[in-house]
């Protein structure tokens, strides 16, 4: 598989200036066949599993609400977010591939790329803060 | 419903063309606008620390 490369997309803190995030372009396909391009997703090796704000899932899924709903749990103490897990078809360097992904019973979530049946199907390198290359 | 803080972005091509909070509606514009180009969805996220 040949490599893709991201670079790193400088984002506002808030705190310490500009910080640069590991945002990558993906695919995602609907239920009713249809690819959609998502730029802007974090590439997060801390992520058990993949996430998506409600209003994309909603494009995706007839009705969200029917995948198995669980509470996730962040690093952030007492946070919960209410979640349904959907299978869903990603593409990302012409590998296809249907991952377990969370689709958050909220839109204050960014779009996570997770590991299971997700980063850990590449070999993801970060490159100093700069790049982040699937192959 | 709660209040959507993000701002969608939708790009033809990699031209940000679009910009609002009701995705759906946005998309239905886009895909009638920019007929037979490549469309993407983004986000402007409010600032802020990021611990995922």
């Amino acid at each position: 598989m040949p490599k893709k490369s991201f670079d790193y997309k400088d984002c506002d803190s808030g705190i310490f200036g500009r910080v640069k995030r590991p945002l990558i372009s993906i695919d995602v396909k609907s239920s009713n066949g249809e690819w959609i391009h998502l730029r802007d997703v974090l590439a997060d090796t801390g992520a058990d599993i993949s996430i998506l704000p409600r209003d994309i899932g909603e494009i995706l899924v007839e009705d969200i609400t029917r995948g198995r709903t669980i509470e996730l749990r962040g690093i952030v103490p007492y946070a919960k977010l209410i979640v349904f897990i959907h299978d869903i078809h990603f593409r990302l360097n012409d590998k296809e591939f249907t991952a377990p992904t969370a689709i958050a019973d909220s839109n204050d979530v960014i779009p996570i790329l997770g590991r299971t049946k997700g980063l850990d199907l590449f070999e993801v390198i970060f490159e100093k803060g700069k790049k982040t290359s699937f192959s | 419903m709660e209040k959507n803080t993000y701002e969608y972005v939708i790009y033809a091509e990699d031209k940000p063309v679009l910009k609002g909070k009701n995705l759906k509606k946005l998309l239905q514009e886009a895909k009638i606008k920019y007929k037979g180009k490549r469309i993407a969805i983004s986000w402007n996220a409010p600032e802020g620390i990021l611990i995922a």
